[in-house]
């Protein structure tokens, strides 16, 4: 290579950052072999990167998107890397790479994504074309990029978009955590259990058989129930699950 | 230089949860001072500059991502203005809205309710605040328990007065911001019966179709639940 001379006289300084010390030592000692790369140091936490750049500034910081759970998620960190050490490029690397994190991670000051399976030729070209003050996205990645981008309307309908005129409901990242309706006092205990029954995939007619009622029995707790519950349809029910799974 | 104890600016619109998020970032030695809309968190980052600032996505008079866009303009005019790290709060953060926030200016997000560990990864992250393990796993003085239980249902019986006078006079938009207030609060006192009806509520809210027998049921569901914790045991 002719430019390796050149490349000598200012490695690249990059700090590591993954929560598993088998990653760790794998990647340090492949980056090694590279001339023009320096590994500077390489952390468990964001709290141990963060000491250290303080102290010692790298050209560029190679982050795991999802580290352990005691540590920060990635998004939250890659914006507090860019906005703290601006002068630190940022590539990420992540088991989870669908177009969606990745956008995020791009948006929140990440200048490359590298999908964990992808080899580690590919980790070093990235490593390059960020460090030359590029963007890297391997060419499939960037096609998913800019389909989703394309396609994006502020909600994009989660479940494939149904043919409805009424705005998609919000989607809940976190539903709330234990509980549900099974203390609502609304609900009666034959509707929790015509419900419940409804989640499991059953008709009114499979239901009524279940508990030798009449179906119209049936019929009338589940609506009387889904009146209670603000909801109108069996696939409007499934899209409260999480709330009432603990029925 | 006040280092060991970063100047948080927390703004929410629900008064139990400013009391409870308060006294929990006292607790893991902050400085904490409460906004409680838009136009009280711009003055105060204004007025002084701020470690970090806790912002609700849903304020009564401007939303979080509008909030935090004037903030960075502000900061565009005055150079020597420290930057000041916004995390936006919210009990849905999908990607677009997250994405919007971002947009806005935000540096990153909290689920609500927000987690003492996740406080404690923010203080690490943009103040350098490292909290002992001490003061999170300390349980709450009784006192303090009580008063944000009292204080929670006073607040919640105002709003749901108000939900309710917003329901007769068939203004579905107040309805809206009181029933998301009401969410957030009984999403950080962990009245998951209290979130769940409110959802259902929400949701009600937003379909065309004719709702009103099930809003006035969950209306009355709330009213009861809130009656039941009035009275001890």
């Amino acid at each position: 290579m002719s430019s390796t001379i050149w490349t000598l006289a200012s490695r690249m300084r990059i700090a590591l950052l993954d929560d598993h010390a088998v990653v760790r030592y794998g990647l340090a000692a492949r980056l090694a072999e590279e001339p023009d790369l320096e590994v500077v140091g390489s952390f468990a936490t964001s709290k141990e990167l963060m000491t250290a750049l303080r102290a010692s500034p790298a050209d560029l910081l190679l982050i795991d998107y999802s580290l352990g759970s005691n540590d920060i998620d990635g998004l939250n960190l890659i914006r507090a890397l860019r906005v703290r050490f601006p002068r630190s490029k940022i590539l990420v690397t992540s088991a989870h790479n669908n177009p969606a994190t990745v956008a995020l991670a791009m948006k929140a000051g990440a200048r490359g994504f590298v999908g964990k399976s992808q080899e580690l030729g590919e980790l070093i070209q990235a490593i390059r074309t960020v460090s030359v003050g590029r963007e890297y996205l391997n060419a499939a990645m960037a096609r998913e990029l800019t389909a989703m981008l394309a396609s994006d309307t502020p909600t994009a309908a989660p479940d494939g978009g149904q043919p409805q005129a009424r705005p998609p409901r919000r989607k809940r990242s976190s539903p709330p955590s234990s509980d549900s309706l099974s203390e609502m006092p609304s609900l009666s205990p034959r509707e929790r259990e015509v419900l419940r029954c409804c989640l499991d995939g059953l008709s009114v007619t499979a239901i009524a058989d279940k508990f030798a009622r009449s179906v119209k029995t049936i019929s009338g707790q589940k609506q009387s129930a889904f009146r209670k519950l603000g909801v109108r349809s069996d696939n409007e029910l499934f899209k409260i699950e999480y709330q009432i799974k603990d029925l | 230089m006040n280092r060991s104890e970063p100047r948080i600016l927390l703004v929410d619109d629900s008064a139990t949860i400013r009391y409870a998020m308060q006294n929990r970032l006292q607790s893991l030695g902050c400085q904490v001072q409460v906004a409680a809309d838009g136009a009280a968190a711009l003055a105060a980052i204004r007025a002084q500059p701020q470690g970090m600032v806790l912002l609700d996505c849903f304020l009564p008079d401007l939303p979080g991502h509008e909030v935090a866009r004037q903030v960075r303009a502000l900061e565009q005019q005055d150079p020597q203005r420290p930057y000041t790290p916004l995390i936006g709060i919210s009990a849905e953060a999908d990607a677009a809205h997250v994405r919007l926030c971002l947009d806005g200016g935000m540096d990153g997000m909290l689920d609500k309710p927000v987690q003492t560990a996740d406080l404690r990864k923010m203080l690490s992250l943009w103040c350098d605040h490292e909290c002992g393990d001490e003061g999170a796993a300390l349980p709450p003085r009784e006192e303090y328990a009580r008063d944000l239980a009292r204080l929670f249902l006073s607040t919640s019986q105002h709003d749901l007065a108000a939900l309710q006078q917003a329901h007769r006079a068939g203004d579905l938009a107040t309805m809206g911001k009181l029933a998301h207030r009401m969410k957030g609060a009984a999403l950080t006192m962990q009245r998951n019966e209290i979130v769940a009806l409110l959802e259902c509520l929400e949701e009600a809210m937003q379909d065309d179709y004719d709702t009103q027998d099930a809003i006035a049921l969950l209306l009355t569901s709330l009213e009861k639940v809130l009656a039941a914790s009035a009275t001890p045991g």
